[in-house]
């Protein structure tokens, strides 16, 4: 007691201790996020090569947008609109594929003894690369022009009587094909949050329901669905992030071509291949538009959790 | 805690009446559950399984289309000094592996385990068949082959790639643990000024797409001589990385400050208290970090592709992964085994530390 009355703050501190442990993080702040953020921005309104402003690349007769002809680009040049299409795709079937097929495994985790394998063997794709993935999927969609199918799925097709498919290059079966890969990887992760989540949900209201007749399915959307709502709520935001930004299954895979360009790989594609810094940042800057709403959600959730803590 | 309807107390006891009915419905629903589970899961284990078993064939053995699934080949019989393929005759109903010796009209075998019987002349049951032969599948005996390790270890030199990631992982994972251990313990024990506004910043990095900051980056570590070094994929580490800022903080906040005051009123200075009370409790979180971190540089395609352009020397394995596939496709099995190596030591870990990194995901991923 006596100790509370001399330390009135948790510790006594000077005023440069505080300062000296959180600097690292100041200085990474700085370095690459507020400097980068700010730079891309400049960058976006500039020319190819940084040496005027973008309006200089207008050609008279032609649309403009004067300084943003950069976001012309961005936003209604048919490859991003395909960009913009596919992304849309990916976050419907993606984040519906992982939190629901998570949410699946968790609830039947829950049930059986052997839990913790078969959480780990869902769980196991995360600790893979992209690029392990990548090469282990594009395998498995490997299409031979010949009878010869070393490709899993088309060897099991042929199996089963049908034409082999060229998975990774007929437009639409493609982007589902990508998208297979990411709920593959991804949902170890909405899995292992939701599990936890149905874990806290206290034992005693679900049996209570059950010794009121309720049956599983009832119990599971009466009771369990309401408590970890919340968590699902963040689960979906997370994902939709992850979705938006989604960059290496797609470059690994297919590099963006036959339909399945997706904005982050076009940013890529614009700054390493095309060399076009300027259309780079401006797709940069409207991936950041994209996400911030979801962003912000996250983090409003998070700072009404600090209030009740 | 898992709870199964058929063992509660409270249950059977409300229930009597519903006793067999409900012992049926459970039963169906357990083997439905198993069903479905195993399902999931097989579906899940069967890129891997697939990566394994073609990494233990040869190209022959993966592109023989009537080869079984496991790693087999074709087995021969030596005649008169000459290798014959043993095949499967049905014969009265049995199916007897017979060599073929010559393949015509009248194909002529040889009984293996009855050669002074003589050659067997064959005609197959259908007389109009052109070459009845061809409907005689060979016999294969399941033989993995292990010589596409050493051939990728050749073509990549694989142990210089696991070397290049194993140090470039290790060092940052020393400095992101050290660093990020000093900014989480003053977000949770000072009082500095404008600290949340700071930490939100911090968080939305985590959320922000590298490629955004990529571009003004790289320029930055060009312009400072590192380009095709990896100081930039090591040095930034031991500035704190928000992610594992964000994990360690969470854990600091949940050990009493009753602590840090007994520290201090025996003298201890804030770094004495943070070596001595905080870190010897915060095992768990630093493990999950030091994971977190080895993880995310093993596997790290992006950043090593940009920085390390050109210098071939310091690939570490995922940028070497895809230079090899990009090369060898048309050596599935040499790739599949060095894919193999690649991924061997972050799986090996994981199922290690599966629960620290477990834990790591959910307090990161729920209270974020």
């Amino acid at each position: 007691m006596a100790a509370e009355a001399q330390v009135p703050t948790i510790m006594k501190q000077g005023r440069v201790t505080p300062w000296l442990y959180v600097l690292p993080a100041l200085f990474v702040m700085s370095i690459f996020i507020v400097y980068p953020a700010l730079n891309t921005f400049y960058l976006s309104l500039r020319n190819i090569d940084n040496t005027d402003w973008a309006s200089a690349a207008c050609v008279a007769g032609e649309p403009c947008w004067g300084v943003l002809e950069n976001y012309r680009y961005a936003l209604t040049s048919p490859i991003m609109q395909t960009a913009f299409i596919n992304n849309l795709t990916w976050i419907l079937l993606m984040v519906s594929g992982t939190v629901l097929l998570g949410l699946l495994v968790a609830v039947l985790a829950d049930r059986v003894r052997y839990e913790s394998l078969a959480k780990a063997i869902i769980f196991l794709p995360m600790a893979i690369s992209f690029v392990g993935a990548g090469i282990i999927w594009k395998f498995m969609y490997d299409y031979g022009s010949g009878q010869v199918q070393i490709g899993f799925l088309n060897a099991l097709v042929k199996l089963l009587g049908g034409q082999p498919v060229s998975w990774l290059t007929t437009p639409q079966i493609n982007n589902i094909a990508l998208i297979v890969v990411g709920v593959w990887m991804w949902t170890g992760f909405c899995m292992t949050i939701l599990s936890a989540s149905i874990k806290s949900v206290p034992t005693e209201i679900l049996e209570a329901a059950r010794v009121d007749g309720a049956t599983e399915w009832q119990a599971f959307q009466g009771i369990t669905i309401p408590i970890i709502w919340p968590t699902m709520t963040v689960v979906i935001t997370t994902m939709v992030i992850n979705v938006l930004k989604i960059f290496d299954i797609v470059y690994v895979m297919t590099g963006g071509n036959y339909g399945t360009e997706v904005i982050a790989n076009r940013m890529y594609s614009e700054m390493y291949k095309s060399f076009q810094t300027g259309r780079a940042a401006a797709i940069a800057v409207v991936l950041i538009l994209v996400i911030v709403p979801a962003m912000f959600y996250n983090i409003r959730r998070f700072r009404e959790q600090e209030a009740t803590r | 805690m898992t709870t199964t309807t058929a063992t509660s107390p409270v249950r059977s006891r409300n229930t009597v009446n519903w006793a067999a009915k409900r012992r049926w419905r459970n039963f169906t629903a357990v083997a439905g559950v198993t069903l479905l589970g195993l399902i999931v899961l097989l579906a899940f284990l069967m890129p891997l399984g697939y990566l394994f078993l073609t990494s233990v064939k040869d190209l022959q053995q993966i592109q023989d289309p009537n080869a079984p699934f496991l790693p087999s080949r074709t087995v021969n019989y030596t005649y008169e000094g000459k290798e014959y393929p043993l095949v499967e005759v049905p014969v009265d109903g049995e199916i007897k592996q017979w060599a073929l010796i010559k393949r015509a009209k009248v194909s002529q075998l040889l009984d293996p385990q009855n050669p002074d019987q003589g050659l067997i002349e064959w005609t197959g049951s259908d007389p109009s068949v052109a070459q009845p032969w061809r409907q005689l599948k060979p016999v294969y005996r399941t033989e993995p082959y292990l010589g596409n390790f050493a051939a990728a270890n050749e073509a990549i030199n694989i142990w210089r790639l696991l070397r290049n990631t194993f140090i470039i992982a290790a060092l940052g994972t020393v400095g992101t643990v050290i660093a990020s251990t000093f900014v989480a313990y003053g977000f949770t024990r000072f009082k500095v000024p404008g600290k949340n506004v700071i930490f939100i910043i911090l968080m939305a990095t985590i959320i922000l797409p590298s490629q955004v900051t990529l571009i003004p980056t790289y320029v930055f570590f060009r312009t400072i001589g590192w380009g095709g070094t990896w100081w930039p994929l090591i040095i930034p580490h031991f500035f704190s990385n928000a992610y594992n800022v964000f994990l360690l903080r969470q854990y600091f906040m949940s050990i009493p400050k009753e602590l840090d005051e007994a520290a201090w009123i025996d003298g201890a200075s804030p770094f004495r208290t943070l070596v001595s009370v905080i870190i010897p409790q915060a095992w768990p979180a630093l493990t999950a970090v030091a994971m977190f971190h080895f993880f995310f540089a093993w596997n790290d395609f992006f950043a090593p592709l940009v920085y390390l352009a050109g210098n071939e020397e310091l690939y570490p394995i995922a940028v070497g992964l895809t230079q090899f596939n990009n090369a060898y496709g048309s050596q599935p099995g040499q790739l599949m085994a060095a894919t193999l190596m690649a991924i061997a030591i972050p799986v090996v870990i994981f199922f290690m530390a599966q629960r620290q990194f477990m834990q790591g995901i959910v307090v990161t991923g729920v209270e974020k």
